[in-house]
């Protein structure tokens, strides 16, 4: 088995890059309310729709496979499974947590967006600022969750830095039996002081210099 | 001691200025604004007018001591 590496730390993958996201994929059993919802209200294209016995394996239900178009090139896709039985809502917590958040540029953007989704009776949150990003929430017809947002500001070396030392903590502590958030920070100020230590020496170094 | 760390970015300006004014040892540290204590450490969100998203996360950059409360109102850190 190879080693894990430091949590972040990317392991060299030479000249491979992945290229975004090429499709997500969910299951819809409402097929003519995702047409519209996705078509018509949000105008993403209809680009591609595959039908199919279900030949993938033994036990693999006959099947549509149909993608609407998110642009630079991600795609949204649905498979519609034929005799399928409906598979139950799932939690609140893991209805808020997978959800798709899309982009939009401007603040403008995002008041229009929230505009046109109640004019189609969707409900819709009011515009909720994060750290980095301000987003809408609202629900597809297959009742999952979506969101709409807008960048407060660009992502900065600091933040990437910052997310090394807090996944390097959440590692370290995640082992545990019954892992804190409390845990959490305290092994990240262990990390803190450390960056913050080396930075004052590198600091030192260089006014020798 | 108590020590918080807070990440050096905008939207933790106003904490950083609350933790100053109140009278805490405040020094920059790298990527991180090192907050300290000799005792408890306390900021109130009045004082720091921050919106829910960042106040809940005012720990992100991890800190030495025992957390008494982060709560709507109140963030203490204390020794221990």
């Amino acid at each position: 088995m190879s080693q894990i590496p430091a949590a972040g730390a990317p392991l060299d993958t030479g000249s491979l890059r992945l290229k975004g996201v090429d499709h997500l994929a969910h299951v819809t059993w409402k097929p003519e309310e995702t047409l519209h919802f996705y078509r018509d209200v949000l105008g993403l294209p209809l680009v591609h729709a595959i039908t199919a016995t279900g030949w993938v394996t033994e036990d693999f239900p006959d099947f549509v496979h149909f993608f609407f178009a998110l642009g630079k090139g991600n795609h949204l896709a649905f498979f519609y499974y034929f005799g399928l039985p409906e598979e139950e809502d799932p939690g609140d917590l893991m209805h808020r947590s997978r959800h798709l958040a899309l982009h939009v540029d401007t603040e403008e953007e995002l008041t229009a967006w929230r505009v046109r989704l109640k004019e189609h009776g969707v409900r819709v949150t009011p515009p909720l600022a994060h750290e980095l990003l301000e987003s809408l929430y609202f629900d597809d017809p297959n009742g999952i969750q979506l969101e709409i947002t807008r960048p407060l500001r660009a992502f900065a070396d600091v933040d990437a830095r910052d997310a090394e030392l807090t996944l390097r903590a959440l590692s370290d502590i995640a082992k545990g039996e019954r892992p804190t958030v409390e845990d959490m920070w305290r092994r990240k100020g262990e990390l803190a002081r450390d960056h913050a230590e080396q930075a004052a020496a590198a600091e030192e170094k260089a006014s020798i210099r | 001691m108590t020590t918080l760390y807070v990440l050096d970015i905008p939207e933790f300006d106003d904490l950083v200025r609350v933790a100053r004014d109140t009278g805490y040892g405040i020094r920059s540290a790298g990527d991180y604004v090192e907050v300290t204590a000799d005792g408890p450490l306390v900021l109130a969100r009045d004082a720091v007018g921050a919106r829910p998203a960042i106040w809940f996360a005012a720990l992100t950059g991890g800190y030495s001591g025992r957390l008494v409360h982060l709560d709507e109102d109140e963030l203490c850190l204390d020794e221990g």
